[in-house]
C-alpha cells in the first residue's frame, strides 16, 4: 500500500471517527444475499415452489 | 456501461463517510450531462444469511424512503472513478475489520458478469489489497424442455466452498458466481 494511499485511509477514518454515534445507520433494505435465496428459505417454501412448478 | 474500467484509489471521488463505523458513506460522481448523482456505499450490518463473516456491500442513489437502488441505470462520467470510490470506501472499512469479507453481488446476471470482468480486468491491481473469492450456494434451475419438471436444479453447478480468484478465470455469464 502506497503513502498516499495509507493517509488517504486514515484521513477517512478519521472523518468517520468525527461522525461520532450520530451517524447513519445502514437500511435494513440493504439485502444481505442473493435475491433467489429469500424466495426458498424453508421446506415448506421449497415444497410449495415444487408443487407449482410441476402444475405449470 | 462502460467495461474499459480501470481502477485506481488515487483516482477517486471525495467520499464522506456518514457513519462513525464506515458501514455507510456517500460520494457525489458527475453523471455524462454534467449533473451531480450522489450515491451512497452501504455495508450491511447483519452477515449474510448463508455466510457469518459475509457482509453485503450494496451502492447507488438513494430513494426517496433513503434506501439504496441497487437497480438504478445511470450514466457516469467516468466508470473508473466512481468504482475505485466504492472499493475505497469498502477498502478503508475492511482495514477496521480484517476478520470480515465484503460480498458484492450483482442485482442480476448482466451486471454480476460486468462485475466479474472489472474485477478481472483490474486483477493485479485488487490483488494486492484482496483476497478475491467466488462462490455458488444456490442451486440453478438450468435445465429446460423435456427432463425440467423431472429434475429442474443443476447441482452441478455448485460449488458448495469459497474459491479463490485468479488472474483470467473464464465463467460464462449465466454461471456466474452469485
Amino acid at each position: 500500500m502506497t503513502k498516499s494511499l495509507e493517509k488517504k485511509i486514515a484521513d477517512l477514518k478519521a472523518k468517520a471517527k468525527r461522525m461520532g454515534k450520530n451517524g447513519v445507520k445502514p437500511s435494513s433494505a440493504v439485502r444481505n444475499g442473493s435475491s433467489l435465496h429469500k424466495i426458498i428459505k424453508t421446506p415448506e417454501q421449497a415444497k410449495a415452489f415444487m408443487k407449482s412448478l410441476q402444475s405449470a | 456501461m462502460a467495461v474499459a474500467v480501470k481502477l485506481d484509489f488515487d483516482n477517486t471521488y471525495e467520499i464522506d463517510p456518514l457513519s462513525d463505523d464506515l458501514r455507510v458513506s456517500s460520494f457525489t460522481s458527475e453523471l455524462q450531462d454534467g449533473s451531480p448523482a450522489p450515491l451512497r456505499v452501504e455495508i450491511s450490518s447483519e452477515p449474510h444469511a448463508l455466510l457469518p463473516s459475509v457482509f453485503n456491500l450494496a451502492f447507488g442513489p438513494t430513494n426517496a424512503k433513503g434506501e439504496i437502488d441497487d437497480r438504478a441505470e445511470i450514466a457516469h462520467k467516468d466508470y473508473s472513478k466512481v468504482f475505485s470510490s466504492i472499493l475505497l470506501a469498502g477498502l478503508t472499512y475492511l482495514t477496521d475489520h480484517p476478520d470480515q469479507y465484503l460480498g458484492i453481488d450483482g442485482s442480476n446476471n448482466a451486471r454480476a458478469y460486468l462485475y466479474y470482468r472489472f474485477l478481472q480486468r483490474n486483477f493485479g491491481y485488487l490483488d494486492h489489497f484482496f483476497e478475491m473469492y467466488g462462490l455458488k450456494y444456490y442451486v440453478r434451475i438450468s435445465r429446460f424442455g423435456k427432463n425440467q419438471y423431472d429434475n429442474p436444479f443443476d447441482f452441478d453447478d455448485v460449488i458448495p466452498m469459497t474459491d479463490r480468484i485468479s488472474i483470467g478465470m473464464v465463467i460464462r455469464s449465466n454461471l456466474m458466481y452469485n
